[in-house]
């Protein structure tokens, strides 16, 4: 038994180290100079990454706030509109084929539907902007925030705003002082899901922003196309950073992702 | 409940400016432009661009692959996760390990993508270690694990972003669904342990999470920036080559495009209806 | 089903109307450009672009340039002219289709207000009279070119008319490690002894590079360049890149991965070069082995050399789209980029390097003591040694030909 037990562990051991592994990497690939084949550490560790991507032209800094500005803004108005708009759904007699409906956009992958919705936001002014790749990762998170909380709007829910009314309760009163409380700790949810989906976005942002929005993840594939691996480290770290953080914070926040 | 209320109209307006139009509109211009209906470059009506297509079997084997790819992460998340909640359900439940365990959801897709390059490929880390071990002495003794013919490290790379998904799937549903206690029921019955596992726990899981495994496969037949970085040159995944078609080189190759588009979207579109349709319980992301 | 199809027929019709809105723009070749723009004097038009932000799409993959253009460039242009250089990578292909785009949705008011590009672009986007112009007469420091040097006048056979200003000039090379290649080898013959010899050690990139590389095999094939002058000829090019193929197909399996898969960019195979694993690079651009050497990235022994058939030489240049919203800044800073002063620090090594593209006969005496005052590069070819080789670009149908046929007949046969 206890042999087992040994396998299990060094298992579980194993495990934990792939999962380690590629934060240490790029943290330390960031901070390197020099790394040739076949040293395992690099020959030269320096803060000169960071100081030059940070301080000095390599404006890195200025990504990392458009990448939170634009997953803020898309977290808010998916989990707000979605929240909304899910009771509609629930609700409704057609809530299958609406809910069907709803599924469909967020299953196509982003970089082939935004290709096809490419024309259409260049009419409307909507590349190369922020308010442009707001609106397109909406396309996607709004879905995701629908469907999300659909499954909230239940029996129970219902039959406890209906015995609000019965028993001579205003909507709003029902919706602050019964739904709102058990919805909140799913809203949250929500909201971190729909800042990872668009802080994690690639394909559908290089096409639409052009190039002209760098958010980190364009940053990333600009360094890699260069073959500048210790700047394309430095900004995977940026782009781990927050969702460790949202991670070691409240683990609840993060695991119900899907995508 | 009264259809005029504001609050219907406005959620039903979000509802089609935000998932319904684009969609309509997205595969109508594709399909439009597939025919040479607009285009800068197009004619007026014509089949030429499908024909041009499938010309060569190019495109059934993109998707064939891209769907051989989504399967085989896909069966090995399942069995490794299935595993884990099996025999760990309670070290990953809390502790380091429920950490550690949900490391790969903070890594964006192309993050993930660049490390297993950096870590897989000829000069990266693991080749390293093995010349410092004398394992190998040049680098060209190193297997290929990236760009390689087996797409080894697309599959890896797909298995380490989705590995935490199910664990978390598995271990949730293992408390929900009470496997615990069936097992603990067989086994005073007589079950062994091998047969409870086989009979009653993975039935169960497999059952349970059925609508979830499809779901994920419709999401990573899609899959972008890791068959960008990890794959070959051909075949292609189905993103990637309409990628290719649509901004690169050869402007006439951009109706092929859209053709492609048109292709994957149906066949999406249809899996999808088939999968929510034969779930009676609604599926929960 | 029926509702759905009338939905697309509008939906088609619509666009087609949105397509068809501006097919008269840009009226060809006219030596004088009579947009309203075009009549400011150059004050004027220096007066109204202060202030502007000028965008800028070109290709990002040369590191040592790009950190020349945001460290140097960039502030500098800031502090003369008052302009906001804004750079958005993109390689040829994609400035194409992105200028198709807004052509395609009539768009008046442009993403980007320059582009880097030559050859098969400058031809792909002139199919469907993407840029604006011309526009060359309007830039003051045009005096110090030569637009009649045939280097310049013709992108890939092409005449560029004005609608293109000249930004560097490249010859391609191939580059290898002298200490572990004794003979570098020079003709398809000699690449073929030393691929069986030395198998996984070669690959070329799927870019621009690579199919240049083929290119030279064409000529090669074609026995010299002279035989692939002119516009584009089908019954020749089947002929001759058939052989091609074949010699490819039958040698790839000594390629680099078994010639399974082939690198994206130059950049990657400039990466496989410095760590070993693949013996040759090749690069635009007599610098390149000084640049990589400085870098750290080359080991010393790299040495540059011309294939047999010649170095193809081209011209790379910038052209303002169509629908550029800052006609004004990006004239202002054309105009500045083709300067003497702006060319000679560009062609430095230790910035972007390559060779200027002024007249030298044209330059002032102190002018000239500053150019010939730059750093010589030390390792590779000097410019002389490579221009002497130098020969002409086919036209661009070879390129756009070739990078398709690669694809279709030797990647994605088995």
């Amino acid at each position: 038994m206890s042999t087992t037990f040994k396998k299990r562990n060094i298992l579980l051991w194993l495990l934990a180290i792939s999962f380690i592994t590629p934060i240490i990497t790029l943290f330390f690939l960031s901070f390197s100079k020099n790394w040739r084949f076949p040293a395992i550490l690099p020959q030269q560790f320096t803060f000169e990454n960071w100081s030059y991507l940070f301080f000095s032209g390599g404006n890195i800094a200025p990504s990392f706030l458009i990448s939170l500005v634009i997953a803020l803004s898309v977290a808010l108005f998916a989990t707000l509109l979605g929240f909304i708009t899910s009771k509609y759904i629930a609700y409704h007699k057609y809530r299958k084929k609406l809910l069907m409906l709803t599924y469909f956009p967020f299953a196509l992958s982003p970089v082939i539907f935004a290709l096809c919705l490419k024309y259409y936001f260049i009419k409307m002014s909507l590349t190369g902007n922020v308010q442009g790749i707001i609106l397109a990762q909406l396309i996607i998170a709004f879905p995701y925030s629908v469907i999300f909380f659909t499954g909230f709007w239940n029996q129970r829910i219902k039959q406890y705003e209906d015995l609000v009314s019965t028993l001579g309760g205003t909507t709003s009163y029902a919706f602050r002082k019964i739904v709102m409380p058990i919805a909140k700790s799913l809203i949250l949810v929500c909201f971190f899901q729909c800042f990872l989906i668009s802080w994690f976005e690639f394909g559908l942002t290089s096409i639409i922003g052009y190039g002209k929005v760098e958010t980190l993840t364009i940053k990333v594939y600009q360094f890699i196309t260069e073959a500048n691996i210790f700047y394309a480290a430095l900004s995977c770290c940026l782009l781990i950073l927050p969702p460790v953080i949202l991670l070691w914070f409240n683990k609840k926040f993060i695991i119900q992702q899907a995508k | 409940m009264s259809k005029q209320k504001p609050i219907h109209i406005i959620s039903f307006l979000l509802l089609f400016v935000f998932a319904i139009l684009p969609l309509i509109l997205g595969f109508g211009f594709a399909l439009a432009y597939s025919f040479g209906l607009i285009g800068g470059l197009n004619q007026g009506f014509t089949l030429d661009n499908w024909s041009a297509l499938f010309e060569n079997n190019d495109v059934v084997i993109s998707f064939l692959y891209s769907g051989w790819l989504a399967i085989a992460s896909l069966t090995l998340s399942v069995v490794i996760s299935m595993a884990i909640a099996i025999f760990f359900h309670k070290k990953f439940s809390k502790g380091i390990y429920s950490y550690l365990v949900y490391m790969p959801l903070a890594f964006p897709s192309i993050v993930a993508a660049f490390f297993f390059a950096q870590f897989l490929g000829n000069s990266g880390i693991l080749s390293r270690i093995c010349y410092q071990l004398g394992i190998i002495d040049n680098i060209q003794s190193f297997p290929n694990l990236v760009n390689d013919q087996y797409s080894f490290g697309i599959i890896v790379a797909q298995f380490f972003l989705s590995l935490p998904f199910f664990t978390l799937l598995y271990t949730g549903l293992y408390q929900t669904e009470r496997i615990d206690d069936y097992t603990q029921l067989a086994n005073s019955l007589g079950a062994k342990n091998r047969q409870s596992i086989f009979r009653i726990s993975i039935p169960i899981l497999l059952k349970k999470s059925f609508p979830n495994i499809v779901m994920y496969f419709i999401f990573k037949i899609g899959a972008y920036e890791v068959p960008l970085l990890l794959g070959r040159s051909t075949p292609e995944t189905v993103s990637v080559l309409a990628v290719r078609k649509l901004q690169k080189f050869n402007l006439y190759d951009i109706p092929q495009g859209y053709a492609v588009a048109v292709i994957y979207t149906i066949i999406i579109l249809s899996l999808l209806m088939l999968v929510l349709k034969t779930n009676k319980n609604e599926y929960d992301i | 089903m029926l509702k759905l199809k009338t939905l697309f027929s509008a939906l088609a019709i619509l666009s087609l109307i949105a397509c068809n809105n501006d097919k008269k723009t840009s009226s060809g070749s006219a030596d004088i450009n009579n947009d309203p723009m075009m009549q400011q004097s150059w004050e004027q038009i220096t007066q109204k672009a202060k202030g502007t932000t000028v965008t800028w799409m070109k290709y990002a993959g040369d590191k040592k340039s790009n950190k020349y253009i945001d460290d140097v460039l960039v502030p500098k242009i800031n502090e003369k002219f008052g302009i906001t250089l804004k750079i958005i990578p993109g390689q040829g292909p994609s400035i194409v289709s992105s200028i198709m785009s807004e052509k395609e949705a009539s768009v008046e008011k442009g993403q980007t207000d320059m582009v880097w590009i030559n050859g098969e672009t400058f031809f792909q986007i002139q199919q469907f009279q993407g840029l604006f112009g011309p526009i060359d007469y309007k830039l003051p420091n045009s005096k110090f070119i030569n637009y009649e040097d045939p280097i310049i006048k013709y992108d890939f056979q092409q005449e560029i008319n004005g609608y293109e200003a000249p930004w560097g000039k490249a010859s391609f090379i191939a580059l290898t490690d002298g200490e572990k290649v004794k003979n570098p080898p020079v003709s398809m013959q000699d690449f073929e002894a030393y691929w069986k010899a030395n198998p996984g050690k070669f690959t070329l990139s799927l870019d621009f590079t690579g199919y240049t590389l083929l290119k030279t095999w064409l000529i090669e094939l074609a026995g010299g360049s002279e035989n692939l002058n002119g516009d584009f000829d089908q019954k020749k090019y089947d002929k001759l890149s058939n052989q091609l193929w074949d010699f490819i197909n039958r040698n790839k399996k000594y390629f680099w991965k078994k010639g399974e898969t082939f690198p994206e960019s130059a950049v990657t195979i400039a990466q496989l070069y410095a760590t070993g694993e693949v013996n040759f690079g090749f690069s635009f651009g007599f610098t390149a082995v000084d640049k990589g050497i400085k870098e750290g990235l080359f080991p010393k022994t790299t040495i540059g050399y011309v294939l047999k058939p010649g170095s193809i030489h081209n011209t790379s240049y910038l052209a303002v789209p169509f629908n550029a919203t800052n006609k004004e800044g990006a004239l202002v800073v054309i105009n500045y980029l083709i300067s003497p002063e702006a060319q000679i620090e560009k062609s430095d090594i230790n910035n972007s390097g390559g060779t200027p593209i002024f007249d030298v006969t044209k330059l002032t005496p102190e002018m000239k003591a500053k150019y010939d005052a730059l750093e010589k590069p030390k390792y590779g070819m000097t410019e002389q040694e490579v221009l002497a080789k130098a020969i002409v670009e086919p036209h661009s149908m070879y390129m756009i030909k070739v990078a398709e046929d690669f694809r279709k007949k030797v990647i994605e046969k088995k």
